[in-house]
């Protein structure tokens, strides 16, 4: 075992680093924390970015989880049509009701009422934000032959802002709303009991009284932005904020029927 | 050699060193890594939580959604399936009653392995059930189970399906009814007339089965003809519309392009098929050569048709009515909007009379029931008609008119007569406005009131059949099925407008004296459901299309009677029960 010696020499030696060899450690330690700070701040970025990202996600997904809540609760009646006419690629218009609870905290038996629903989605442009609007109508009428009166004043509110459409693989936008129905006996290549996959309108088409009865499917795409950043989508750090959602609902009581069926929505057989 | 062994003692001394940056940018590399560790795991976390989230929120509702078909499923095995409440005779892990969801069924791949998914269903009372039974017993299931009041669900019955997955849930109320008469504008056992529009059998001619052999479906029963005619067969003919869902249990007879159903949604069953598997259900029946029928509905194919068999009697609604608004003998119903008019003959014991007795302002039956006991010594013929509407006093007969703005069902032990219009409120269109709905339900017949002259002029000194010429040159209407020359007689009822179901369930649904009288009287217009055992064709006759005597029919359905049925209505002898509606509803409150 030895033990190092210290000399009285060679600590009142003087000499040490020259000012090169300063200024290589100096250029190196700036360097480095260049470095380590560039990664500190990349990495706060990207937190913040994560945490936007989940928001919308959250907000995203719970709009879309209400919408879906809302379809699956537009069967009101058998043979009914829960979506209807004027519906496009961008405005839903559907009935719907949850059932209230009676006087003994169990759901009611009757809906004496029923509402109309339109979910309007509205591009973003400049400044301004996409934006889910829902506005609906109580219903009058005697069950099943619930009416509307459209022309009244409608409940309306902001289901999501921060809303785009979604860009599918090969660089399409995929329409917000999309409507299908069963193949039919008289359809080409017709495969009975299963939906045809070719949407019913496209573009600004509306659905007409007859396609409206037809659909037993709606699927719903769009895209979660976080707030005031829609416009930042293509540039390196906006790019994985946005957060795309679909889902879809199949408005049927029972099991579409491969048999001589037309298989219309709500339909029970 | 010293100079390589003084080269490696170099580059080993070197490598042993511990100066220089490398722990410097190891522990920066380190430092960097680990920020972003933090941040992979801050976005995994956030986007794990809701995706797993977002999945068991749509687990759950699929769970939700598999209890409701399991119980479909099961009362489509058992259409009993309800009665058993909470016991079936296999065992179903699944149910509760109200207030319970502690019995769950697990949901299972195909293998039997656990999906860490699960249903709860509850039978949800009537929202009319008694306060001090609220729940499924089995003991007094229909008025703890079918809704009885619920404007738009009367005749219903509801389960809600709790689904369980993770810490989610979904819960989804569904309202389960059945296929019954009211769910048709047209419903019919036999396309064929009923036995009794062959008047009174030459029974010296005539074998006693000689009619009641028509009681078969077509194929079955002997062919239309014959002398003296038998098994008339209802034929649906060119210009004719049924204007709604359609069902017989038969084959239809169709001759030119009657229109059948009004959208897509009408189905039109047909359940018999004649001779063959594929077979359409309809044809000319060997007397229309022209067969094109317009399917405006759902053709439905006998083979795809669920059989709808009607009960042997309405005597179940005798043991329900309320003893104040139970009546014996021919009883008179004035319709006046919440309250009624009733005339009710009672014979005098002594003397053998009948005299009627008038009460005003009678409330409807807190129950929605009225029944009108008594059966009739003479058999009705609806040529005359027999017994006469003079002469029925000792018969369970119920005359019935007015409008009504509450639901109402009355029924007879004998027949149902019609004798005025039978309305509710309107809008402009002639579609109703409120909740109100009236059954009708006759063990034997529901007739339209159609008086004809019984005496009447002959035409150059001749009757027409068998009626008589008497001494005053004048023909005396007799019960004949042939066409008769009576013209309409005092009261008769011009363009009637019935707003109703009707059912005649041993009978049918019939004009008397359908072959008489001049068709000036206008349309039967029917808004609501016909439904008989024998067709409900005979309220007129026709020359090609052309009327020649009675009525031809303007029906339409009460799409009303889609969700829901006069009270108490008569359901057949086995339904199938369907989903109705589907809602989703507040999770239970309550976890077992």
């Amino acid at each position: 075992m030895g033990r190092p010696r210290l000399s009285l020499k060679a600590l009142r030696e003087e000499h040490g680093f020259t000012l090169i060899e300063l200024l290589v450690a100096m250029s190196l330690g700036i360097l480095v924390s260049g470095i380590a700070l560039s990664l500190l701040n990349f990495t706060t970025a990207d937190v913040t970015r994560i945490t936007e990202r989940v928001h919308a996600d959250q907000t995203g997904r719970v709009a879309l989880e209400k919408l879906m809540l809302a379809l699956h609760s537009s069967c009101l009646t058998a043979k009914s049509d829960p979506i209807k006419p004027k519906s496009t690629e961008s405005k839903l218009r559907f009935v719907s009701e949850t059932s209230a609870e009676n006087e003994h905290g169990e759901p009611s038996a009757a809906l004496p009422s029923i509402k109309l629903h339109e979910v309007v989605y509205t591009a973003g442009s400049g400044k301004t934000e996409g934006t889910f609007v829902e506005k609906s109508w109580t219903s009058k009428g005697i069950p099943p032959n619930y009416e509307f009166n459209e022309k009244e004043t409608p409940t309306q509110r902001i289901v999501l802002t921060g809303v785009q459409k979604t860009e599918n693989s090969k660089k399409e936008l995929v329409p917000i709303f999309r409507y299908y129905r069963y193949y039919r006996e008289t359809d080409s290549k017709a495969v009975l009991g299963e939906l045809d996959p070719t949407p019913i309108v496209s573009g600004i088409e509306e659905l007409n009284e007859k396609e409206a009865l037809s659909v037993a499917k709606v699927s719903v795409s769009f895209t979660a932005v976080p707030e005031g950043k829609e416009n930042k989508l293509n540039t390196q750090f906006g790019g994985g904020r946005p957060v795309a959602l679909e889902d879809s609902a199949i408005l049927r009581l029972s099991p579409s029927s491969e048999e001589n069926s037309s298989n219309l929505p709500c339909a029970e057989l | 050699m010293t100079t390589s062994i003084s080269y490696l003692r170099s580059a080993l001394m070197r490598l042993r060193g511990q100066e220089g940056i490398t722990m410097i940018i190891a522990i920066g590399v380190m430092f960097v890594t680990s920020l972003l560790l933090v941040a992979t795991f801050t976005a995994a976390n956030g986007e794990i939580h809701l995706s797993a989230t977002d999945t068991s929120q749509k687990k759950a509702y699929y769970a939700a959604l598999a209890g409701i078909e399991n119980y479909e499923n099961h009362l489509t095995e058992d259409g009993n399936y309800l009665t058993y409440c909470t016991n079936p005779p296999e065992t179903n892990a699944a149910l509760n009653q109200v207030g319970e969801t502690t019995h769950r069924a697990t949901i299972t791949n195909e293998s039997g392995e656990s999906l860490n998914e699960e249903y709860a269903i509850q039978l949800l009372p009537a929202e009319s059930a008694p306060a001090n039974d609220r729940k499924c017993d089995p003991n007094n299931l229909v008025e703890t189970m079918l809704e009885e009041k619920s404007p738009g669900a009367v005749g219903t019955f509801r389960i809600e399906s709790t689904g369980y997955s993770g810490n989610q849930r979904r819960t989804l109320v569904a309202d389960f009814r059945n296929a019954n008469f009211v769910s048709f504008v047209w419903y019919t056992k036999y396309e064929t007339g009923d036995p009794a529009i062959y008047g009174e059998p030459l029974k010296e001619k005539e074998p006693a089965n000689y009619y009641t052999e028509c009681s078969k479906f077509y194929g079955e029963r002997p062919a239309d003809g014959g002398t003296p005619r038998r098994c008339i067969n209802n034929f649906f003919i060119n210009g004719e519309s049924v204007n709604g869902p359609m069902h017989t249990e038969d084959h239809a007879g169709v001759c030119g392009s009657p229109v059948f159903g009004r959208s897509e949604n009408d189905r039109i069953e047909f359940g018999h098929a004649y001779g063959k598997p594929e077979d359409e259900g309809y044809s000319g029946e060997g007397v229309c050569s022209e067969v094109k029928p317009v399917f405006k509905g759902k053709h439905v194919l006998p083979k795809e048709v669920v059989s709808i068999e009607p009960p042997p009697g309405d005597e179940e609604l005798k043991h329900i009515v309320e003893p104040a608004y139970e009546y014996k003998n021919k009883t008179e119903i004035v319709l006046e909007g919440g309250t009624m008019t009733v005339t009710n003959w009672e014979e005098n014991a002594l003397t053998k009379t009948w005299t009627s007795k008038t009460q005003v302002g009678v409330a409807y039956p807190p129950n929605g029931i009225i029944y009108v006991a008594g059966g009739c010594s003479v058999p009705y013929s609806p040529y005359g008609p027999k017994p006469k509407y003079t002469e029925d006093q000792a018969c369970g007969n119920v005359y019935v008119r007015g409008e009504y703005t509450n639901s109402l069902t009355i029924a007879a032990e004998n027949d149902v007569i019609i004798n005025g219009n039978l309305t509710t409120p309107t809008n402009s269109a002639g579609v109703p406005t409120t909740n109100a709905l009236l059954g009708l339900i006759a063990n034997n017949f529901v007739r339209i009131y159609h008086p004809v002259k019984e005496f009447y002029p002959a035409k150059s000194g001749k009757c027409n059949g068998s009626d008589k010429l008497n001494a005053k040159g004048e023909c005396e209407y007799t019960d004949d099925a042939a066409e008769c020359d009576a013209p309409n007689g005092v009261g008769d009822l011009e363009n009637p407008k019935i707003y109703a179901a009707m059912l005649a369930v041993k009978h049918a649904v019939i004009v008397d004296n359908y072959i008489c009288g001049l068709p000036e009287l206008g349309n039967l217009n029917v808004y609501g459901a016909v439904a008989g055992l024998y067709t409900n064709g005979f309220t007129g006759e026709f020359s090609g299309s052309s009327i020649i005597h009675g009525y031809p029919y303007d029906a339409n359905y009460d799409d009303r009677l889609q969700v829901e049925e006069p009270p108490h209505f008569l359901n057949p002898i086995e339904a199938s029960w369907f989903v109705q509606r589907e809602t989703l509803a507040a999770n239970p409150k309550e976890e077992g």
